[in-house]
Order: C-alpha cells, then structure tokens, then sequence
C-alpha cells in the first residue's frame, strides 16, 4: 500500500501539486472581503430566506439547461465544455490514484487502466480541441482572447491525451505523464484556470447574496 | 516615454492604484478572478442583442475591470500584462471603462444569472463605476442629480411648498373623482404608521399614481404619510456607486422617518428605489435599520388578501401585461406579489416571454435614463422589450418603476406599440369596487 513517489517527475508533479492546492487556497482567502465590518450583510433578510437551498440550487437546477439560458442556447458548446470539464475532474482523480494510491488501480476503477477511461479522456480531448477551435475560428472570440485563454486550453487537451495514451498500452508510462500534470498545476493559479476554485467560490457568494433576498432558490 | 509626449494620458496613476487597492479590499475580487471569457453571455444582454458587437459582451465589459485587477493584482498581470490581457491606468483606458460600465450597461443582471460560471457580473460593473467615481470620471448628469438629491432631499429638487401644493390638488381631484371627502392626501403628519416615500417624478408627471396609491391607502384606513422635503424614495447614488453619497441620502430619509414617528418606510414602485432602500441602505450605513421597510406592492397584495380593500377584475378588461423592473425583481426578490395582485385585478393578463428574473431590461436602468448623449443607444436597446410587448399583444404595459415606464413611453411612441404604460396602483384603484366607475 505504499505511493508512487519515487521517481524525480513524480516528486516535481508533488511539488506543482501542493503549490497549486496552497496557492489556490491562499488566492481564495485574499480575495475575500478584507475587514469585518465590510463583510458582514446588514439589511434583514428576506421573509422567505434559505441561503442553503440557495446555494444547492445555484449549484444545480441554475446550471440546468432549463434555466440557464447560456447552456441552452448554445448547447453543442454547452455539451463540449461540461464533457470537458467531466474528463478533467477524472484525470486529476486519476493522477492522485496514480501517485498516492496506486495500489487501488489493481481494483479497477474506471478511471485508470480501462478501455472506459480511454474512451472518456479521448472524448474529453475532442471536446477541448473542438473549443479550443471555436475560439481561434470565432472572429468575436479570437479577439478577445490571450495567450493564457490558449495555454490554459492547450494545458487541459494536454492532459486529457496523456492519461488516455497511459491508459492504452502505457504508451505514455506514469513518470511523462506526471511532467505534464506538473505543467498544468505550476500554471493553474497564475492564468485563468483558477476558476478550478473560484467557480464554486463566486456560486456560493452569488447565492447567498440572492438567498438572502429571496430571489434564490427558483 | 509615451505618458511624457501624450499629455492626455497623464494621470495619477499612484492614486489610482492606491483607489483600486481599497476597493479590492472592501468588495472582495472573487468574482474577478473567475472570468473563462467563454463569451456565452452575449445572447442574454440586451444591449449586445440590439447592436451585436464585441464592446457590448457582457463579459468585454467585466473584463475592462478585471484586466486592472490583473494588472496590479496578479503574478502575471505584474510581469507579463499582454499575456493575461492586463491593462494598466490610463486616462485612455478610463475613458473604454466608462463607455463599457456606463453607456453599454445598465447593470441589470440578466448576464450574471445566466453566466456559465456563476459570475456576478453586475457587480462587477458596479466596480467599475465605483473606479471611476473615486477619479472623479462619473458622468455630470448623474453628478448633478446626485447632488440635487444631497442638497434639496430629492433628485428632481422638488421644492417642500411644491409637495404640499401638489398634494392639495390632488387632494381636491381625489375628493371629488371618489365623492369621498374624508380623502386626503397627508403630508408631514406626525405619529402616522407609515413613512410613504415617492418618486419625484410622481409629484412631477405621474400624479395619478400617486392619487391611486393615496385612494388605496384610504380606502384601508391606513394611518400613512408623506414628507414634505426627504420624501424620494430614489437613490441617484447608486448608479455611480457613490456609496459615502449613498449612505448620507440613506440617513436624510432615515432622520425624516423618525422626526415624524413614524413605525414603517413604505416604497414607492421604483426598482433601484427598492434595491437600495431594502436591501442596500444598511450596507452603506453600516448598522441594520430599525424601521420595517417593505413595497407598496407587499401592502397592497396584504390589503387584498386581508380585504381591506376590494376589488373586481372586470373593471380592467383590456389585455395586460407586466414588465419586471431588473432591481426590484431579479435583485430585489419581489416576483411573485405583483403576479397576485393582477391575478385579483385584471382580467386578461399576458406574462412576457422571458418574464420573471429572466425579463429583458428595459434599457433604461442604471442611470442610462439620465445620461442624455446615451439617448439613441438606450431606445435602440429597448428594442428587444418593444418586441416583447408587441408579442403579448397587451394594450396596457403594468410596470411597478417610475424609472422603466419612462423608458416605457419612450419605446411605445418610438415603436409604435400603441400602448398604455400604468402602475400596479393605477390598475389597483381601477378595480377598487367601492369607487365610482
């Protein structure tokens, strides 16, 4: 039951790891409000006040489709974008399974070692290339974007193909992979992909704002 | 090297710096560190539907808050600007800031709840007004009527000899429209339970809906009143984020209702009226008010339901709909009461399509109203709310804000609508039964 941290890619992914966690945490607390008083809400709340059921709402019927209109008007890159992000959230399980738990691979879960995971990541990939054209073919998009809107996307497509090629025959094998993942969480807190964090930061102030004057939940 | 040639880009960059530090600081940056630029927004904005351009994104316009965030705020911005699209203080870049957070966006809201992320982007560009106040680059005309309201206890600089005559008037006509002499509109009564405070324009051109509410108000036997001098129930401040303005117009208001005893603060149909006076007043005071405070709408859906006033749906049979003001409904929580007052006044009601917290602004939220060179952007963004009202095909457009049925009357000669523009009250006292017809 022992980890995966042996090798020097292994220890510089751990490096990048931890700096990414730490400097995403240290990000979100300073971007709080800074004094007390500014913080605290004064006016009294709305009769029918529930900020917790503002908050599971925001996090769930509010994504829907049905009720956000982004989502539903553009639903190819609403697809594109939560498939992404699905493929994402499983490589960074499949790193941590990796590197601390590589024992459990042995238990095949689908995140690793499966022709299922292959199939996730590819398809995950496929929706990050398709977005990441869209933003260099969209004239209105490509005109506002920068290099870290490309880098950010190019990092994800990045990992999203090496944890299916280590899925398939290791024809990319653990310690690669890990240089990869490295890359991608030295980048995370300084470009926009700090939003990993900040997403369900700003839904629950979001929330809890309209909660507390009875606009939320819907 | 640039900034010694180009005088116009001179600026106190020190003092800008220094000014978005301390707004960081009290308003938090977590909404502006979550921005992907997906650029999904641009469909929910009605200023980008009515003139789809890259300027009117939604998101374009955060961003122009955000990239001096980045700027001195972020590892990135700091070393590499271009690469995160930083921008640095410029008279230049305050000059694009203003166009975006004021004469692109009325800060209605619709793009922050439809926003991929969650991002609250209004109050994003709440902080960009809040920037440009603190330089000093807030436009005149909300200045002026700022200062108006610091000055005189209202917006329109309504003089007290003014109110007391219009409410005289008034007073005769409602008399004599109800055959009810015990009708009257009070003014400076002391001891009454209600503090009802007005928008301006009632006193200046929409007399009837205050004759309504005050037929409304006697019909219930209410113990009410009106102030001869803070009586606004508007807040000019809050359009340029001037929150010190803000409070101080809070506290005239706030002093008046305990001059005159009052036990509760009543609001007029204003949509920043009620955001600001409900739910931020006691932010920019900083301490809870001891005054209950509610709209005019809670009231009179409480007089309905508690019969102390009846009424007969018939008595308005033309088609209507309902316009959401964005303040009063998507920020300010009241959604459902003014539903239920029509369902008990009107016979043929219509909803919008978006309605409710998805309704299209009307175009003249957040101080665009006041900004006379944004006149042609405004009505042309009102475009989207025209078609609207033309779908429902309503012959009477019901909208609890004085602000939105100015913009209101507008878009109805503009685009030949061939509507009526009322209040909730004005439909309200149509349907009163212990009324004459």
């Amino acid at each position: 039951m022992s980890s995966n941290i042996g090798s020097i890619e292994s220890k510089i992914v751990l490096v990048a790891f931890f700096w990414c966690v730490i400097a995403l945490f240290v990000q979100l607390f300073r971007a709080r409000k800074k004094s007390a008083i500014d913080a605290r809400e004064y006016s009294r709340p709305a009769k029918c006040k529930n900020i917790f059921k503002a908050i599971i709402y925001n996090f769930t019927k509010a994504m829907s489709p049905y009720y956000k209109e982004s989502a539903r008007l553009h639903p190819l890159k609403f697809i594109m974008g939560i498939t992404m992000h699905l493929g994402i959230f499983l490589s960074i399980l499949k790193f941590i399974q990796l590197l601390f738990f590589p024992w459990t691979i042995s238990y095949n879960l689908i995140i690793s070692s499966s022709i299922l995971a292959f199939a996730i990541f590819i398809t995950s990939a496929l929706s990050g290339v398709f977005l990441l054209f869209n933003r260099i073919f969209s004239s209105e998009l490509r005109s506002i974007s920068n290099l870290d809107d490309y880098i950010s996307i190019i990092l994800s497509i990045l990992i999203l193909v090496s944890s299916a090629l280590n899925d398939i025959f290791l024809m990319i094998n653990n310690d690669q992979m890990f240089l990869i993942y490295a890359l991608l969480f030295f980048y995370i807190p300084v470009g926009k992909l700090r939003h990993a964090i900040f997403f369900f930061a700003v839904r629950v102030d979001f929330a809890k704002k309209l909660g507390h004057r009875g606009v939320y939940p819907l | 090297m640039i900034n010694m040639i180009d005088t116009k880009n001179v600026m106190d960059t020190k003092k800008a710096k220094e000014i978005l530090e301390k707004i960081i600081n009290k308003n938090g940056s977590i909404h502006l560190n979550a921005c992907v630029k997906c650029g999904l927004c641009g469909k929910s904005c009605h200023m980008y539907l009515s003139e789809p351009c890259v300027e009117n994104l939604p998101m374009v316009k955060a961003q122009k808050v955000m990239a001096l965030f980045r700027r001195y705020h972020t590892v990135l911005g700091k070393i590499m600007p271009s690469m995160v699209g930083a921008k640095s203080f410029s008279e230049d870049y305050l000059e694009e800031l203003k166009s975006s957070v004021f004469d692109r966006c009325t800060g209605c809201g619709r793009c922050a709840i439809n926003c991929s992320i969650g991002i609250d982007i209004a109050s994003i560009i709440r902080i960009g007004r809040l920037i440009l106040n603190s330089l000093g680059k807030t436009p005149q005309e909300i200045i002026k009527t700022t200062e108006n309201q610091l000055r005189d206890g209202n917006q329109m600089s309504v003089s007290a000899a003014e109110v007391i005559d219009t409410a005289n008037w008034l007073t005769e006509d409602l008399q004599l429209e109800t055959k009810n002499s015990e009708f009257k509109i009070p003014v400076d009564k002391k001891g009454a339970k209600i503090l009802y405070l007005i928008n301006p324009r009632e006193i200046k051109f929409f007399p009837l809906s205050l004759s309504a509410t005050a037929a409304i108000f006697e019909t219930s036997k209410e113990s009410w009143t009106i102030a001869s001098k803070f009586f606004d129930v508007t807040n000019y401040a809050f359009f340029s984020a001037d929150n010190e303005s803000a409070a101080k117009i809070t506290k005239q208001v706030l002093e008046e209702a305990q001059r005159l005893e009052v036990k509760e603060i009543i609001l007029s149909e204003c949509g920043h009226g009620f955001r600001s006076f409900r739910w931020e007043s006691a932010n920019w005071i900083q301490r809870e008010i001891k005054f209950s405070i509610r709209s005019i709408l809670e009231l009179i859906l409480e007089y309905i339901e508690e019969g102390k006033i009846k009424v007969d749906k018939n008595k308005n049979s033309s088609r209507v709909t309902l316009h959401d003001p964005c303040n009063l409904v998507r920020f300010g929580g009241i959604i459902s009461i003014q539903r239920k007052i029509l369902s008990h006044v009107v016979s043929d009601f219509v909803e919008m399509s978006p309605n409710r917290e998805q309704n299209f602004c009307c175009g003249g939220g957040g101080g665009m109203l006041a900004i006379s060179e944004n006149a042609k952007r405004r009505i042309e963004s009102g475009k989207i709310k025209a078609e609207q009202i033309r779908a429902t095909g309503a012959k009477v457009v019901a909208t609890p804000c004085h602000n939105c049925a100015d913009q209101l009357l507008e878009l109805n000669k503009n685009y030949s609508l061939g509507v009526e523009i009322l209040s909730i009250s004005e439909l309200v006292y149509n349907a009163l039964t212990h009324l004459p017809s």
